[in-house]
């Protein structure tokens, strides 16, 4: 049996704050979530700029999995053996809201397809994997609250199954009024 | 080692086509489609060719379940899917050892449209709490899992659930898929243009792009061996992958479906000439069914008889894994390959072995593949045996 | 010309959502989705110059392959609007 209870490595976002494995990587505690977040983007030196065009949620998964992953943990795992495993409660609701938001006027009709194509929750993995180049197995829950348990016991059992060697798991969640991101490196 | 056995010991498809397998299949092997233009400006503001439940149907069907107007659209063929397999199962839904997945992409999508505002209660639209009303309903005493992973959430579903029967946490899991056809979607795939305006053809050389579809899925899994079947429908394995290219276009190699192929088949232990018949996810839009012949070429499986069930009930979205495999288990009973509907000239840059005419063929193995926005990919293999053989 | 090319640098950086680009660094000249183009525009980039065409100009585009051949630069695009617009 194997202890459901080891440390992982960890980078957890909430409340203006970048945690890795305990210490504060990051932090700006008065701005609004998108400038936040940019803050984040530049302090990590990302350059990448399809980040701009993520949607919010997609930009939280992203800069946490970037400054959990940035001593290139991943290097020497072959593509199909780095697998994903990610949930959250809310799916993709804040961009939902803004795509429906503009299909409710028939006389003012654009429905854009690059907000569209935000409102489903596993392009957050597929972001990660193009960035990363992860070919491996995943999947995304959705539950009303966090079960770590479930998630580290599934990403094990992908491991253990020899599905995976290493899997980045965790749970990206974001609302209007707030955001959590945390993720962990199952090896 | 040899790996738990997990049976499909009852299945349910809810479609335009019919509310059991049964009515389902029928419809299949004679060819009709449900594929209709509708003129509808509460759905869409110009015509579109979908494949959509009748409301009066729903409404009499549901007078089966209780109190069904507290459930929106979609919970009440949930409800009626599940309940039809539970029934046709007799399986102990109430049990410790019995869980629901449910897979979707947008669940309850329509209640966030401007018309449908205030009819129920907003959380309803997160999918963790339209799971709770279904779990609830059924009396089960499991939270239920949601997968919300595109249009494989069918495929990837079954194959979750594989997982938790293999390590014994479970006897039986119902996994059930569902989508609607919603302004939300119909708009979405209007704005990638990818909609087709007249019956999809699916790996024609004038293919357009898809037709949306609504409906269920449910089939039991099971590593209980049924006592009162002699012949056996098995899940042998399954496996996901991601392109890592782009998060809505397929890959122009077909790699990240290959890789999905490649495991499925060494998960069930099978190799690529025990291949009878395969059960694609075949779109009808020009680069995901060029994607696919290449996946198909890169696995060795150009000669396997293939089609894609788009043309009958469109492209079901979260259902589309599930009703696949239901259909492609109903190819295996009956040794029987449906035509590929809507194909009638090859047009992918790879020979592939399209199904142009319903026959019948001696059938035992059978591979599913589905692919998805995100760069998704999934695929399982299902079989067929008898007492003798197992 | 010049001042349609002008007013749709300013459209296309809003609708793209092209963070930190100016006006003056697209050239108007230059293939719009050739690889080597540093704005890195994909597929997404050209539907949604396709509902910039419908929403700002009243043109339908009904399909990517017509994109194709009017998004090839800010020039053939301007000209197509001229062309187009009613």
């Amino acid at each position: 049996m194997i202890p459901t209870e080891k440390i992982y490595p960890c980078c957890e976002i909430k409340a203006g704050e970048i945690i890795l494995d305990g210490k504060v990587l990051y932090e700006n505690k008065e701005l609004p979530f998108p400038k936040f977040i940019k803050g984040a983007y530049k302090a990590l030196e990302l350059n990448y700029p399809k980040f701009h065009k993520m949607d919010r949620l997609c930009k939280l998964a992203f800069v946490a999995a970037n400054a959990l992953l940035k001593e290139g943990q991943l290097e020497g795992y072959a593509p199909s053996d780095i697998g994903i495993v990610m949930a959250n409660s809310k799916a993709t609701l804040h961009t939902d809201s803004k795509y429906a938001d503009s299909i409710k006027d028939r006389a003012d009709y654009f429905p854009s397809p690059a907000v569209f194509v935000y409102t489903l929750p596993n392009i957050m993995v597929g972001e990660i994997c193009i960035k990363y180049k992860i070919k491996g197995e995943s999947v995304f829950f959705v539950s009303n609250t966090f079960d770590k348990k479930m998630l580290t016991e599934y990403s094990q059992d992908m491991i253990e199954t020899g599905n995976a060697k290493i899997c980045l798991m965790g749970w990206v969640d974001y609302t209007d009024t707030d955001y959590h991101a945390i993720l962990y490196l199952i090896q | 080692m040899k790996q738990t056995t997990i049976y499909i010991t009852a299945d349910n498809i809810i479609s335009s086509l019919g509310f059991t397998t049964k009515a389902n299949w029928e419809n299949i092997v004679a060819e009709r489609t449900g594929v209709e233009c509708h003129h509808d400006t509460s759905i869409y503001p110009s015509p579109v060719w979908i494949s959509k439940i009748k409301e009066e149907t729903l409404t009499a069907a549901s007078k089966a379940l209780q109190n069904p107007r507290q459930y929106s659209k979609l919970e009440q063929l949930f409800l009626l899917s599940i309940k039809d397999v539970v029934e046709r199962s007799k399986i102990d839904i109430l049990a410790e050892d019995s869980l629901i997945i449910i897979a979707s992409t947008k669940g309850n999508i329509d209640l966030l449209e401007h018309k449908n505002q205030g009819k129920f209660p907003s959380n309803r639209v997160q999918l963790g709490t339209m799971a709770e009303q279904i779990q609830q309903y059924f009396n089960n005493p499991n939270t239920p899992l949601v997968v919300c992973n595109a249009c494989i959430s069918g495929v990837l579903a079954m194959d979750v659930a594989k997982r938790l029967l293999r390590r014994k946490k479970y006897k039986n899991i119902i996994v059930t898929g569902g989508d609607l056809v919603s302004e939300f979607t119909l708009s979405g795939f209007k704005s990638f243009k990818a909609m087709s305006d007249a019956p999809s053809k699916p790996y024609d050389k004038n293919r357009v792009g898809i037709n949306l579809g609504e409906g269920i899925g449910t089939v039991l899994l099971s590593t209980e061996k049924p006592v009162d079947q002699t012949e056996f429908i098995t899940l042998e394995g399954g496996a996901s992958s991601n392109d890592a290219n782009h998060i809505s276009g397929p890959s122009r190699t077909g790699d990240g479906l290959f890789i999905a192929i490649d495991k499925a088949l060494k998960d069930s232990a099978s190799t690529s000439d025990e291949i009878d018949y395969m059960s694609m996810h075949g779109t009808a839009t020009p680069y995901n069914d060029e994607m696919e012949s290449k996946a198909i070429a890169l696995a060795n499986l150009q000669e396997v008889p293939l089609n894609s069930l788009k043309g009958y009930i469109g492209h079901t979205l979260g259902a589309a894994g599930l009703i696949e495999s239901i259909v492609a288990i109903q190819s295996l009973k009956n040794n029987l390959l449906y035509r590929s509907l809507g194909f009638e000239e090859l047009g992918v840059p790879v020979p592939i072995n399209v199904i142009k005419e319903t026959s019948s063929m001696p059938l035992h193995k059978c591979l599913k593949t589905a692919s998805g926005f995100g760069g998704c990919n999934a695929a399982m293999v299902f079989a067929k045996s008898s007492n003798k053989t197992l | 010309m010049e001042e349609l090319i002008e007013k749709l640098k300013v459209q296309i950086i809003k609708q793209l959502n092209l963070e930190d680009v100016e006006p003056n660094e697209i050239d108007p000249e230059k293939m719009l989705f050739d690889a080597d183009n540093e704005l890195g525009l994909d597929s997404i980039d050209a539907l949604e110059l396709i509902v910039l065409l419908d929403k700002e100009y009243g043109i339908k585009v009904k399909s990517q392959e017509e994109g194709k051949s009017i998004f090839q630069s800010l020039v053939t695009m301007a000209e197509y609007i001229l062309e187009h617009q009613k």
